[in-house]
């Protein structure tokens, strides 16, 4: 497979601040997920290919030419940042027209092509209303449309799930997926594992600047898998609680603090099982259950040590 | 990229930021800023006395348009909309949008200056007109219509000149530096009425000797009461004043558009 994107010992630092280090990756065409906790280098990364960025050493290149400032390769690149920063006044459809005309195209090009994307990303109703009225997922369906109108080949997102709800992520992951069978190569760049899982299974992982893992989501997901998993539960009955999971499956063990209990386990979906019985049977109470981003970074804590 | 996109590109830049800055609360205030010296001529004209001595309509017209449009507001006009012409969408996180499409950075800015100039020129031609037509309401002597057309016209050349070269000098500067109203402020109200008190040629470091040797009424000999002061003004040329307006106006959006192209710019802020 030849490489679209090919990074050599690429490195980006912001004065005393390292931000990647020696990146060296090749992604070829389909679906590409960069997987890394908060401040791992994966909007650096997204910058550096989109050209906003230079490197500080190594090479960067795209379609086998180099980035910055090449309007040929910027013309195949459609690009969804993760900031939701919008000209608010600006309908979708003006937003989308005026950014497609920037690119070459006339007018009527513009609006033919605007209407046609917009119209994909389910928002013909709503295009000719301000973006400052639309709902977070409509603004990241807008961003979408923006970054598809001059017809990519290559497709970045930056944290294109973040604050959508279960209906919006499901159709934004059908979207991408019917783009990448199309014959686009999508790259998507977050901070949880589920939601790059549902999209492809070539993962880079990627943690304080460093590729930590790169292939088969399957993979990564064992190293997961074998790390115990921390659930801390903050209530009066903790004791109780302690009682009624004891028994499950996986426990490895359960630490007791004047808050509550944290619960360490290698099958979380069983201890969350009998926490739920436990509360709706009554006699315990659940003043708060967390999970899941804590054990992210625990995650990556753990396959960087 | 051939002629026909590159102008297609500078065009949609041009919406874009005509359309932003059409709906900016700014543009209302300049609006109603632009329209005060239309109420000079009347309050002159209330407040005379019998035995004041009557400045004529067009000597009148001139002063306002030197002191009022062209001393104040244009450059004041540049510094609100021309520092927010590349430096808001820095700031306000929109610039990944332009800078990560495939269009010329020269484009862009071109696109965002036309844009600029126009909306400004607009907002100055209506207020311009009636300070124009308060000043002929109120004038105690009539006034032919071809003289007056003909200053109106001309002030309004020099009026729209001010707007490009100031306007080119916050564009720079908002795509520079951090704080370009501060810098602009300074430039405009600091150094350049500061110059005037220094003999020799330190005065044409400014914008604004150039537009006044532009300026239709332009006295050679000044004497400046308010500091005691006999100065010569040093004359400049008509031509070597427009040259120079012209080639300053260039090689400020030339430093914009290589600030653009060699910058670097993350989450769309400027690293500088």
């Amino acid at each position: 497979m030849s490489a679209i994107l090919k990074t050599s010992s690429l490195s980006k630092w912001f004065g005393e601040v390292v931000a990647l280090n020696g990146i060296d990756i090749e992604i070829g065409v389909g679906i590409t997920g960069i997987l890394g906790p908060n401040g791992a280098g994966k909007s650096t990364l997204m910058n550096l290919i989109t050209g906003q960025l230079s490197p500080s050493k190594g090479s960067l290149t795209l379609f086998g030419e180099q980035i910055r400032n090449n309007l040929g390769v910027l013309r195949r690149i459609g690009y969804v940042p993760e900031q939701d920063r919008f000209w608010d006044e600006v309908t979708g459809y003006e937003f989308v027209t005026r950014l497609a005309g920037l690119t070459g195209m006339s007018i009527r090009d513009a609006k033919i092509r605007s209407k046609r994307v917009i119209e994909r990303v389910g928002l013909a109703d709503r295009c000719h209303t301000p973006i400052g009225s639309y709902s977070r997922g409509m603004r990241q369906r807008i961003k979408l449309a923006q970054a598809l109108v001059h017809d990519p080949d290559l497709l970045l997102l930056d944290e294109p799930l973040t604050g959508l709800d279960p209906l919006g992520r499901q159709e934004t992951i059908e979207l991408l997926r019917e783009l990448a069978d199309e014959g686009r190569t999508i790259v998507v760049a977050s901070h949880v594992l589920h939601e790059v899982e549902s999209l492809t299974s070539e993962v880079i992982l990627l943690v304080r600047g460093r590729i930590l893992a790169s292939g088969e989501v399957k993979s990564i997901r064992a190293h997961i898998e074998n790390f115990p998993h921390t659930i801390h539960c903050r209530s009066v009955d903790a004791r109780e609680i302690g009682k009624r999971v004891v028994a499950t499956p996986g426990l490895i063990g359960l630490d007791f603090d004047d808050q509550g209990v944290a619960i360490k386990t290698q099958d979380p979906a069983a201890v969350y099982a009998a926490i739920t019985d436990a509360v709706v049977a009554g006699g315990v109470t659940l003043d708060r259950l967390s999970a899941a981003d804590d054990d992210l970074d625990a995650v990556f804590k753990y396959l960087v040590r | 990229m051939n002629w026909q996109a590159y102008l297609w590109s500078s065009l949609a830049a041009a919406r874009i930021s005509g359309s932003l800055l059409v709906r900016k609360k700014r543009i209302l205030f300049l609006g109603v800023l632009v329209l005060l010296p239309a109420l000079l001529p009347i309050a002159v004209a209330f407040l005379r006395g019998p035995h004041d001595r009557v400045t004529s309509g067009l000597e009148l017209f001139a002063l306002l348009g030197e002191y009022g449009f062209l001393g104040t507001l244009a450059p004041l006009a540049a510094i609100l909309l021309g520092t927010a012409l590349v430096g808001d969408d820095l700031e306000h996180g929109t610039a990944p949008y332009l800078l990560t499409r495939a269009v010329p950075r020269s484009a862009l800015v071109l696109g965002k200056f036309l844009a600029y100039a126009a909306v400004a020129s607009l907002t100055f031609l209506p207020a311009m007109g009636l300070t124009l037509v308060s000043v002929l309401v109120t004038s105690p002597e009539s006034i032919e219509a071809a003289p007056m057309i003909r200053l109106f016209a001309h002030t309004f050349g020099v009026i729209v000149l001010a707007l490009g070269v100031y306007g080119a000098l916050c564009c720079m500067l908002g795509t520079l530096t951090k704080r370009p109203v501060i810098y602009s402020v300074i430039f405009v109200f600091g150094w350049e009425p500061l110059t005037r008190l220094v003999p020799g040629y330190v005065d044409f470091l400014t914008v604004k000797k150039h537009l006044l040797a532009l300026w239709p009424v332009v006295t050679v000999d000044r004497i400046d009461h308010s500091i005691d002061v006999t100065r010569k003004v040093i004359d400049v040329g008509l031509g070597e004043a427009s040259l120079i307006l012209a080639l300053v106006a260039l090689a400020l959006v030339g430093v914009t558009t290589y600030a653009l192209r060699n910058k670097e710019f993350a989450r769309g802020q400027n690293l500088a």
